[in-house]
């Protein structure tokens, strides 16, 4: 089976140093895989290339078998990729209802949007999204009202909502506390076969909670891949992370 | 005017008279732009009332020659002085608490400019006033075949003086690392016991000052009226956008080619249609070169 | 959870048609046709602020050249009724042409003989220049405070160039038609109540229209791209194009005012294309609340109603005051009267809240 997001070979360096020096990855279509790694080990800067914030110094991204990577960012957009950024961005001054609405994309052309009103179709989706990502109550609220936790969900929420074929979601759980953190995982989990989901994390429950697959990487490069409890057992991997203090809880 | 003289012909005097005219206007939109420049590239405040700062600072000299009976050229000096404090008491009163609104301090300051506009008109009277330069000032001098007036000079001679002042101040004193420390990294400088509030009002009140000292020679060459500030921020709003934000050096050569292009159009036209062309190819530069001549690393757009 | 009344769409629709229903009595109720004739321009000082809301409130656009599209658009209607009142036989060339040394109509001015050609120019040059303009401005990503600057620098191009420009705009005097504007046979009396109602439908239209739009997707990504363009971007959406949008609609509602504005006070001068009165635009919107159509449209009655109440000798104090006010409001009260209803309806919602000891 072909993959939907294929990375290969690809690499981003700055003059002598290569952040990510030739790594490879398969995501296949329903799947939730983790990316793994400790700090600097090019995480970040590997979903910056698949999204094209970030020009590619070798290697290339596939989305469904197209080459995507010499694409600028809003094409990719349109391709299929979604992503939640590792700071929250929402649209802060409009309500909940109004973010999942906007992210609710269609039509994007401002003469077409002229004419296109909230129908049921629109309302359902965000209701069905708004119930999914715990939101539900609070569709009336204004964004900059919510608690970090909440924020974090409605950014999710936004995502799940332009329907993209895969999403990228960097530290979704980044400043969320131990219980917030528990009820994305259940969200995450609901998403599991429906939708494909790449997940750049740091923290090891949550990692456990939702993983299927976790890809390490290490130094820019490809360390280990496998289940959650091989990459546990995996000595490279046990040793990587000893170096760096465990596999805690970094955030 | 009538359309059919409506372009003049090249001649070769007049045509080089307007280049050194070029120059001129430059150095009175340069001195003008200065103080804006320096705050809006340090604090990220558009003072809509900068004009407003260089009126006061023609009425501060006008009071202090006819009222107090100092000779003008303490009059240019005294102005910077009292247009700087009025600064730093609105910066203290108004502005320091906008900053994180960079378009309402815009419109504040405007509201600011309306006021100051109309308190000046009620306490000194509507009616414009005429501000005495010494004699020798209103000779002119000639060289070759170029024509200009002393008191143009002056004003050349004070704006070159008071941009070296500025860029000696900035980079090579305590109190401008201290500044562009601030324009860097806020939160950092703070970390450095930096005390950016300080730093804005000092900055703040050096610009109105600029602005001052710009207003009392402006009056000596024109007029003091309660608006005569409205004539003046546009193009030094200009002459900082060209040069590109948080630049001195884009500045000085924004407003020599602001100024040149201004004078040759205005030779071959009128000031006002010369004026208008000027506006549109700014708005057309900026099109393709929205940092500035001087794309500087530390602009705030 | 209880919703604050403010943002019940249903309440602002019956809102806004209430209060436009009601204007319509105003002339009958005043029966004065000098201060009918000073209502109708309150409508159309309305229109500006209404743009102006839209454009800055919505968008977060701060343009203060919205002065551009009404003078443009004041201009060409001026010509038209200027027009009007010429013969091709007995006098084809207004007289100040005359004095300005012209002897044959200029080409600008041709079009201008056929009324109903000169008002579709008069609404339509400002809007295309809107449009033109605006994808200069966002194409090259010029935001913010830039906006503002390069908008100011447009609107004093252009105030200079009407006002030297002499023999084709009569420079510093302006143009004043000699007799009203005439629609076929029908002539539009300025101090009637008729134009009174013109002024009042148009506004109803518009403001009932960019209501409508506001509600639309297009509105709603409008906003979104005011909070965060880059979101929006992520999002997929092309931000310059939302602004280049929402920038020409907003300069074709202040061409509507400009045209109904000759049509009601029979001149037009340079004064409609001068810095202060584009930036006072703004003050009404601000005022009056600019995330609100009908309270920017509010605060513009409100100020001017003020002004034409103290009279012309206390003009002075009163833009003293203005200027006063408008600091006041940006420093405490950025959303203007309309934030204040808003605020006081929260609470409304909140106490019983609160009592229940949430």
């Amino acid at each position: 089976m072909m993959a939907l997001l294929e990375l290969h070979q690809v690499t981003k360096a700055y003059d002598e140093l290569k952040v990510v020096d030739g790594f490879d990855l398969k995501v296949h279509r329903g799947e939730l895989r983790c990316l793994l790694g400790p700090n600097g080990a090019g995480k970040t800067t590997t979903i910056d290339l698949i999204t094209g914030r970030q020009k590619l110094s070798g290697g290339q991204v596939s989305l469904d078998g197209t080459v995507i990577s010499d694409w600028p960012e809003h094409m990719r957009v349109r391709a299929g990729l979604a992503r939640k950024f590792q700071i929250p961005a929402v649209f802060k001054g409009l309500t909940v209802r109004q973010n999942l609405e906007a992210a609710f994309t269609r039509h994007l052309s401002p003469i077409r949007n002229m004419f296109v009103f909230r129908d049921r179709e629109t309302q359902d989706r965000i209701d069905e999204v708004a119930s999914l990502v715990n939101l539900k109550d609070r569709l009336r609220v204004r964004a900059d009202e919510l608690s970090h936790g909440e924020t974090q969900w409605l950014e999710i929420g936004m995502v799940l909502t332009q329907n993209a074929r895969i999403l990228l979601m960097d530290e979704p759980t980044a400043g969320m506390t131990t219980q917030e953190t528990h009820k994305t995982g259940e969200i995450f989990n609901g998403l599991k076969g429906t939708h494909t989901l790449l997940v750049v994390e740091h923290d090891m429950s949550f990692v456990r909670q939702i993983a299927d697959r976790v890809t390490v990487m290490h130094m820019g490069r490809f360390l280990a891949e496998g289940t959650i409890q091989d990459i546990e057992r995996n000595e490279e991997v046990q040793r990587v992370y000893l170096g760096q203090g465990g596999a805690g809880h970094h955030a | 005017m009538s359309v059919n003289h409506f372009w003049t012909a090249f001649a070769f005097e007049p045509f080089m008279n307007a280049l050194l005219i070029g120059l001129s206007v430059a150095s009175v939109w340069l001195i003008a732009a200065l103080g804006l420049a320096i705050v809006y590239g340090t604090m990220g405040v558009i003072n809509m009332a900068h004009g407003e700062f260089v009126m006061l600072g023609a009425y501060s000299a006008f009071v202090l020659e006819t009222v107090v009976g100092v000779p003008f050229l303490l009059c240019v000096p005294a102005a910077f002085v009292i247009v700087g404090l009025i600064g730093a008491a609105i910066e203290r009163g108004l502005v320091r608490h906008l900053y994180k609104r960079p378009l309402d301090t815009l419109l504040a300051t405007w509201g600011l400019s309306l006021v100051l506009i109309q308190g000046v008109r009620l306490i000194l009277g509507p009616e414009p006033k005429n501000l005495q330069s010494p004699a020798w000032l209103n000779a002119s001098l000639r060289v070759w075949v170029f024509e200009l007036s002393w008191f143009r000079v002056f004003i050349f001679g004070v704006t070159i003086a008071a941009f070296v002042l500025t860029w000696w101040l900035l980079h090579r004193t305590r109190l401008g690392l201290m500044v562009r420390a601030v324009m860097q990294n806020k939160e950092m400088a703070a970390v450095h016991g930096i005390d950016a509030g300080k730093v804005f009002t000092l900055t703040f009140a050096y610009g109105a000052g600029l602005a001052g000292l710009a207003g009392s020679m402006f009056g000596a060459i024109k007029n003091v009226f309660p608006d005569m500030g409205s004539g003046y921020i546009v193009e030094a709003f200009l002459v900082v956008v060209v040069g590109g934000v948080g630049s001195l050096l884009g500045s000085l050569f924004s407003s020599i080619g602001l100024g040149e292009i201004y004078s040759v159009f205005a030779y071959f036209t009128n000031g006002t249609f010369a004026k208008f062309w000027l506006f549109l190819l700014v708005v057309i530069f900026l099109r393709f070169r929205p940092q500035g001549l001087f794309a500087d690393a530390m602009a705030r757009r | 959870m209880r919703s604050n009344l403010y943002h019940n769409t249903t309440a602002q629709w019956i809102v806004y048609v209430v209060f436009f229903a009601l204007m319509a009595f105003v002339p009958i109720v005043i029966d004065d046709t000098f201060t009918t004739n000073l209502f109708a321009r309150f409508l159309v000082l309305g229109m500006l602020a209404l743009s102006v809301s839209l454009v800055w409130g919505f968008g977060g656009i701060l343009s203060l050249g919205q002065g551009i599209a009404f003078g443009l658009a004041a201009y060409g209607m001026g010509m038209t009724m200027q027009m009007q009142s010429q013969d091709p036989e007995s006098s084809p060339i207004p007289s100040f042409m005359l004095t300005n040394e012209l002897t044959k109509l200029p080409l600008l001015w041709e079009p201008f003989w056929h009324t109903p050609t000169g008002i579709v120019l008069a609404l339509l040059v400002p809007t295309v220049f809107f449009l033109i303009f605006g994808a200069m401005m966002f194409q090259a990503r010029v935001a913010g405070v830039f906006v503002a600057i390069v908008t100011l620098a447009m609107l004093s191009a252009w105030y200079s160039m009407a006002f030297d420009m002499q023999p084709y705009t009569a420079g510093f005097n302006g143009i004043s038609p000699p007799s009203p504007l005439k629609l076929g046979e029908h002539i539009v009396d300025p101090y009637s109540n008729e134009a009174y109602w013109i002024a009042l439908g148009m506004l109803t239209l518009a403001t009932l229209g960019l209501k409508l739009l506001l509600q639309s997707k297009f509105g709603l990504i409008v906003q979104a791209v005011r909070e965060d363009p880059e979101r929006a971007r992520f999002l997929g959406y092309s931000v310059s194009g939302y602004q280049i949008a929402v920038f020409t609609v907003s300069g074709f509602v202040a061409a509507l005012a400009g045209v109904l504005w000759v049509m009601i006070v029979q001149y037009v001068s340079p004064t409609s294309l001068e810095v202060t009165f584009s930036v006072s635009m703004v003050i009404w919107a601000a005022v009056g609340g600019r995330m609100s159509l009908l309270g920017a449209i509010l605060g513009a009655f409100f100020v001017n109603g003020i002004q034409s109440y103290l009279g012309d000798e206390m003009l002075y104090g009163f833009l003293l005051v203005l200027g006063g006010l408008f600091i006041l409001i940006v420093r405490f009260l950025p959303s203007g009267l309309a934030g204040l209803l808003e605020s006081l309806l929260e609470r409304l919602v909140r106490r019983p809240a609160d009592q229940r000891g949430q």
